[in-house]
């Protein structure tokens, strides 16, 4: 859900509009999702919410207003709101979740708020005070976009990196198994990896090398072996493939496939550096 | 159980789509004559029982109602995530509940052969498989249903198969639709209001759901409770059917 502060009545604290309906504040809501279900099919999701402007606080802290995560999977006709405390754990069952599923933290009034104001608000309010009703929204940040495979996430949380001691320490192979596709790396490689895989200007190099040939080998596996589509990986590959309304070559020809990964890794790479460069 | 590849529900679909009285012949021939192939569903789901054949056209007769509180117990062990699979209901729309396809939606029906069968013998989209497909739109209709809160599945059902228009305008608005709440609260108001005499009006009631839609961009609405979206609804809800009747010449 996204929302256009304009189109609200009274103030609203969004990153989109950071600056324009308030001056300084912020809220922001830190979303980390677990890698694997849990054996009942569970997905475990913790959050941290993050708040600067006081009176919102406040109305949060009286009972007035609480965190709350919007989910909405169109797929499954699941949308749900759920309240949050300022940090925690919350559990969904991804049984009922499956395709795009999009994750929206907001601030949401609870009760009937009188004459609210904020000091941060931008000075064209001149103070003026709003009458706030349950359900209105106070603040929203970005939604957080996961896709959701059947029992197990997307293809890109399908693809799991390891640490092969056999092979030469700056090297790695990509080996499909049933359930995921593993990136084995040797020690130094890896631990190179995970150092500089927080790094989100590196990240999208990552992408278009190493992940890259990760959705290569998959893609030509998708080719040449007729029964991948038993495999987890394969199916979520296949559901992505089609959504992008790319068609697989009936052979697998190096060049052809090797187009067909860099579409699929466009939107974390090269596109992703390209905004970046843009940022500048 | 196993179901079509994905490969194979591409290849049948262009064919029936080419020849839709394919969906007439024996399936045992289409699997040899386009070479279908078949892979495991990786689900633990059972069928067993079968669905009522329709006796009619009109909803009383096509058991539609039926056979949606049927469905869940006839096929067990599947959830919503699985029931997104369009291999499923395709691979039964062809092989194990073939002869209710075919009587319930039959070719001889259909204005447009190629598109009556994609849309009922194949569930592509969301919408074909919450709307169209002759299995998969019992089970969702169900799910739907049996999820909505403080009302019993068969009354659910009353209300959404008494009117076509009705259901559609109400289950493929992203507004209502998803929100388990926000459907409960107008389910409940349309009872409320038809249970007084009011009749259900197509236009009111289009006009209503835009206002429920403007609603819910500024307020949360799955946020909720039922009893305060009800409150939030039924002057939204006089307003429509008040402003249409006064609209009519």
């Amino acid at each position: 859900m996204k929302f256009n502060s304009q189109s609200f009545p009274y103030p609203l604290l969004t990153p989109a509009d950071s600056g324009n309906d308030y001056i300084d504040g912020a809220f922001e809501c830190v979303l980390k999702f677990s890698e694997h279900l849990s054996e009942d099919d569970q997905i475990e999701l913790n959050y941290r919410c993050m708040l600067s402007v006081d009176e919102i606080v406040n109305e949060i802290e009286e009972g007035n207003a609480k965190y709350s995560l919007e989910i909405n999977c169109p797929e499954t006709l699941y949308r749900r709101v759920i309240s949050l405390e300022p940090r925690g754990t919350i559990y969904l069952d991804a049984t009922e979740l499956h395709g795009k599923v999009s994750f929206t933290p907001m601030i949401i009034a609870q009760k009937k708020i009188n004459n609210f104001k904020s000091v941060d608000f931008n000075s064209e309010y001149e103070q003026q005070g709003f009458d706030l009703f349950p359900g209105d929204i106070l603040a929203s940040d970005i939604p957080v976009v996961q896709y959701v495979e059947f029992n197990q996430l997307a293809i890109d949380t399908l693809v799991k990196i390891r640490t092969d001691d056999n092979l030469p320490p700056m090297l790695y192979s990509i080996d499909p198994t049933p359930k995921y596709l593993y990136i084995s790396m040797g020690e130094s490689l890896r631990s190179l990896w995970t150092e500089i895989g927080e790094d989100s200007g590196i990240q999208p190099y990552l992408a278009m090398s190493i992940y890259k040939d990760c959705i290569y080998v998959a893609v030509e596996e998708l080719i040449v072996n007729e029964e991948a589509e038993n495999q987890q990986w394969a199916r979520a590959l296949t559901n992505k493939i089609g959504e992008m309304k790319i068609s697989l070559p009936i052979e697998a020809d190096f060049n052809e496939i090797n187009l067909i990964a860099q579409q699929l890794v466009q939107n974390v790479g090269i596109e992703k550096i390209l905004k970046l460069k843009g940022a500048k | 159980m196993n179901v079509l590849s994905t490969s194979s529900i591409e290849a049948l679909r262009v064919a029936v789509t080419k020849t839709p009285e394919l969906v007439e012949k024996d399936f045992a021939d289409l699997v040899d004559d386009l070479n279908l192939q078949f892979v495991s569903f990786n689900a633990d789901i059972k069928i067993q029982g079968k669905l009522l054949l329709p006796a009619g056209i009109t909803q009383e007769t096509n058991k539609d109602t039926d056979n949606c509180i049927a469905i869940k117990s006839i096929i067990s062990g599947l959830n919503p995530a699985r029931a997104t699979d369009e291999r499923l209901w395709t691979t039964l729309c062809f092989t194990t509940f073939s002869d209710y396809t075919k009587s319930r939606w039959p070719l001889s029906r259909a204005k447009t052969p190629k598109n009556h069968v994609n849309e009922h013998w194949f569930a592509k989209t969301n919408r074909n498989r919450i709307r169209d497909n002759a299995i998969s739109r019992l089970w969702w209709m169900a799910q739907i249903a049996e999820r909505v809160p403080e009302t019993s599945i068969e009354q659910v059902l009353e209300i959404l198969f008494f009117n076509s228009d009705y259901r559609s305008s109400l289950l493929e608005r992203n507004s209502s639709a998803n929100s388990l709440n926000v459907l409960a609260s107008i389910i409940k108001i349309s009872k409320e209001a038809f249970d007084e005499g009011n009749e259900y009006n197509r236009e009111s009631f289009r006009s209503f759901m835009k206002q429920v839609d403007l609603l819910g961009k500024r307020t949360v609405l799955p946020s909720l409770e039922i009893e305060i979206l009800m409150h939030l609804f039924r002057p939204l809800y006089k307003k429509a059917y008040v402003s249409s009747i006064n609209d009519e010449p």
